[in-house]
């Protein structure tokens, strides 16, 4: 069975959709999609099932509110089209009703019989006005409908207007199934909002909800998830503005990336009026989800995990929240930074240096009172390379018994604060 | 020196235990090897003026640093905040907040709410008195 779509919208985003409904998904002219059905009849408890799958889907895309939109479900794609011809809405015929239905229909429906694709616009206009010759001359002769024209002898039909009116016979007749080009989708995911309406943070978040509920559809039907967004926001006055989100965690959910979305975008200020946003998915990975046992929540709890680092991350920054990821550096502030995901600490020394808990980011610049004890620790020389000038570090200890962490810096010749020892 | 430590959680076990709200007073050391009794769960630091030193509480064996989630924020409000939502995630054994000023006490009442409801071990590090009615015997 074949389920044929036609609207005056661009399908292409929802034609992507549909890959999770069956993968033999077509392309006719602009704003028609035809999807078979019979590759997945047996799947999803059978092609209602399927059906009543796809339908659902067009309710992401908004398809149902467009008043032109014509659905048909016909045994063969080169009879939908014509099928289609004078339906409002939806035309969902049982198997084996189709050709009745055809073939009780005018003889100018010839004309919208499928055409073989992919053709070119110029063939397919010749294609057409062949076809609209021979029924305006077979009208003259008291043909009426198509099934008329199907009762004809083939060798009769060939003989008088040629090997084009057999094919177009057989075509009518079902013994000759037309070609159809595969639907290939773009590479990178993009939806438009346009912000006419658009005055507030709210507002904004409303609409990109539909837009990425309309995205996950996209991202289900190629199994893919999102690794990354950016989104260009097209100001009245000013350039264009563009915002990068790098996800920690692939994502498909809509709602988890709006969520993330409202932390991320919080303090974006527009200097001028907003025209549209475009938002794009660059980055994208294969979505393959795994079993999740019963008895061990722990793979639930680090995909929570990561979801909440995620948003985390969205709000104070990548370099504000995350785990401890250490690397090799000379200076005790570049010995680790945060990242995502938790990484491997590397064995501990045998004698570290003494260093305290809690430090101060970035390092501020202090005065050593009077009736301070000093007690110099490490001196640190490495990194010269990088402009950093050679430290020596002591532990200062306040009259009152507190003790702090600093060190000298030789080339601005001033003390610093770096941590204190609690 | 010393903190000024506020948790708040049911039922107190051993040490700080989950339950009401406990007031202790021990360096930070101390407060990291009594937060971090299970060594499955999740530690939530948050703070506006630094950060723990990761390198050192590895070094000295207190914690597991991959257990260890750690966030700098610019504002002490923004600490309340981050604060409230990891209590509200459920996912972290112990929330460590550090802010370098006290907040009102009706977000710090629902803190504690809470932590209750989520089991969560809320230990504040701060200066400021928290008032007494928060605190309940430990």
């Amino acid at each position: 069975m074949i389920l044929y779509w036609n609207s005056e919208r661009a399908l292409g985003p929802f034609a992507e959709a549909c890959f999770c409904v069956t993968p033999r998904v077509f392309v006719g002219a602009p704003g028609e999609v035809f999807l078979d059905l019979a590759a997945t009849a047996k799947h999803w408890g059978g092609e209602d099932k399927v059906l009543e799958k796809a339908l659902r889907l067009a309710e992401a895309f908004e398809l149902d509110r467009d008043p032109r939109l014509r659905v048909v479900l016909s045994d063969r794609a080169e009879w939908a089209r014509p099928l289609a011809t004078g339906v409002s809405g939806q035309l969902l015929l049982k198997k084996g009703q189709s050709e009745a239905r055809l073939l009780a229909l005018p003889l100018a429906a010839l004309v919208d019989c499928a055409l073989p694709l992919p053709i070119s616009e110029t063939r397919a206009e010749e294609e057409r006005r062949g076809r609209a010759t021979l029924v305006a001359f077979l009208l003259k002769l008291g043909l009426k409908t198509l099934g008329d024209f199907a009762r004809l002898p083939p060798e009769t039909l060939g003989h008088r207007f040629g090997k084009e009116a057999v094919i177009w016979q057989a075509v009518v007749r079902g013994e000759r199934p037309c070609v159809l080009a595969p639907f290939v989708p773009k590479e990178v995911l993009e939806e438009r909002i346009e912000a006419d309406e658009i005055h507030s943070l709210e507002r904004l978040l409303e609409a990109l909800g539909r837009t990425f509920t309309r995205l996950e559809a996209r991202l289900r039907g190629r199994a893919l998830a999102a690794k990354a967004l950016r989104l260009e926001f097209a100001l009245e006055n000013d350039p264009p503005l563009t915002r990068s989100l790098v996800l920690i965690e692939p994502l498909q959910e809509s709602q988890a990336l709006v969520r993330l979305l409202r932390d991320f975008l919080r303090d974006t200020k527009w200097t001028s009026p907003l025209l549209s946003l475009v938002v794009k998915i660059p980055d994208v990975v294969s979505h393959a989800p795994g079993q999740l046992s019963l008895f061990d929540d722990g793979e639930q709890r680090a995909h929570e995990m990561a979801a909440y680092v995620a948003r985390l991350r969205a709000q104070v920054g990548d370099q504000g929240a995350g785990f401890a990821v250490f690397r090799e550096s000379h200076l005790p502030e570049q010995r680790w930074s945060l990242g995502w995901p938790p990484a491997p600490p590397p064995a501990r020394r045998a004698w570290p240096p003494e260093r305290p808990l809690f430090v101060y980011f970035p390092t501020r610049p202090c005065r050593i009172e009077a009736g301070w004890r000093l007690t110099l620790s490490e001196k640190l020389t490495g990194e010269w390379w990088n402009g950093v000038a050679p430290r020596q570090y002591a532990v200062a200890r306040a009259p009152d018994g507190s003790r702090f962490w600093v060190y000298w810096d030789e080339k601005r010749q001033e003390w610093f604060l770096q941590g204190v020892f609690e | 020196m010393v903190h000024t430590e506020v948790e708040i959680t049911r039922g107190k076990t051993s040490g700080i235990g989950r339950g009401g709200l406990v007031r202790l007073e021990k360096p930070l050391e101390e407060v990291f090897r009594a937060a971090a009794q299970s060594p499955d769960t999740f530690l939530f630091w948050a703070s506006d003026e630094g950060l723990l030193n990761a390198e050192a509480l590895h070094e000295r064996g207190l914690i597991s640093v991959e257990r260890l989630l750690l966030v700098k924020t610019q504002t002490p409000e923004d600490v309340w905040r981050v604060g409230q939502e990891a209590v509200e995630t459920a996912l972290f054994g112990g929330v460590l907040l550090k802010p370098s000023r006290l907040c009102a006490l009706g977000p710090l009442r629902k803190l504690q709410i809470t932590a209750e409801r989520t089991r969560t071990r809320v230990i504040l590090l701060t200066r400021d008195r928290v008032p007494h009615w928060l605190c309940k015997a430990g």
